[in-house]
């Protein structure tokens, strides 16, 4: 269940940009072949660094992991000059935020530097061994790709917008059971 | 940051007595809490929540709480409720979904 298939990785991707499209963000796809795993969700940022101001561009790749079935998000970061960050300053970039409920010492456990599967670049990325799990406790998730965003860029600096919630609604699905059934206060 | 700022202008707490009303669901193995509605004040963020929940369900500090609307979006953290609810308030209520996990590591 909480397993994802290539097929269902492309078409929830595309129910997100379209979402974006939407909402004038600006998701793209990268599609290098049609093969499994070799398309992947595309967003860029800039955050200023805390301690130096620097303006630091940030690439974040969604892309699909084959071994483990779930989405991965890869990402890399730069100075305004160009110069990559390093691990070390990308630790020191998402830690600033401490007063997060999200330990974030504790996220940076699994923020490791693996070799892009389609670029076969070096990325930053949190492993996946916890993703399924993750997304095993949204088992009416609609779109699994938004959910493990939403989950997962906060500690990354990649907080989407709250209208990416109402867009994954379906038509005339207003209520849920549950609310329909309470009295109300 | 900008939520605090905004809760000293007389206009934000004339306002702050229009508490929101939210009703929690739980999802997954996490232990569903009794009392399900809830009001709270509009400018609480989204990570205090998760730490109300948290502690009102006693859970290790190896836990952690994510919360999401709609079955599927998990706002971010520093979001406040009344953004929320602007955004996702159905009946003059803010649905939420909680589900616990494994710290990570």
């Amino acid at each position: 269940m909480s397993c994802m298939s290539w097929a269902d990785f492309c078409q929830e991707s595309q129910e997100l940009l379209e979402m974006s499209r939407r909402l004038i963000d600006t998701w793209s796809w990268e599609e290098k072949t049609s093969d499994e795993g070799q398309s992947y969700l595309v967003y860029k940022q800039k955050l200023s660094d805390p301690l130096t101001q620097d303006l630091i561009q940030i690439e974040y790749n969604i892309v699909y992991s084959i071994s483990y079935q779930v989405p991965i998000m890869y990402f890399q970061a730069h100075h305004s000059d160009g110069k990559m960050l390093s691990l070390e300053s990308v630790w020191q970039l998402f830690l600033f935020q401490k007063d997060s409920q999200y330990s974030r010492e504790d996220m940076l456990s699994i923020l490791t530097q693996m070799e892009h599967p389609v670029l076969f670049k070096p990325y930053m990325c949190l492993h996946p061994c916890r993703t399924a799990e993750i997304l095993e406790q949204m088992p009416h998730s609609k779109n699994r790709i938004l959910t493990f965003i939403s989950i997962m860029g906060p500690y990354l600096q990649l907080n989407l917008d709250n209208g990416y919630g109402l867009l994954c609604r379906g038509e005339g699905e207003y209520l849920s059971d549950d609310v329909k059934n309470l009295p109300t206060v | 940051m900008a939520d605090n700022e905004t809760e000293n202008t007389p206009t934000a707490s004339a306002e702050k007595d229009n508490k929101i009303c939210i009703l929690l669901n739980a999802t997954g193995n996490v232990p569903i809490i009794k009392k399900r509605s809830w009001t709270v004040d509009p400018y609480k963020t989204v990570s205090w929540i998760q730490k109300f929940i948290h502690k009102y369900l006693k859970l290790d500090p190896s836990e952690q709480i994510f919360l999401y609307v709609n079955q599927t979006f998990a706002p971010a953290p520093d979001q406040i409720i009344k953004n929320l609810y602007d955004c996702h308030g159905t009946n003059g209520k803010l649905v939420l979904y909680y589900c616990k996990n494994q710290a990570w590591g």
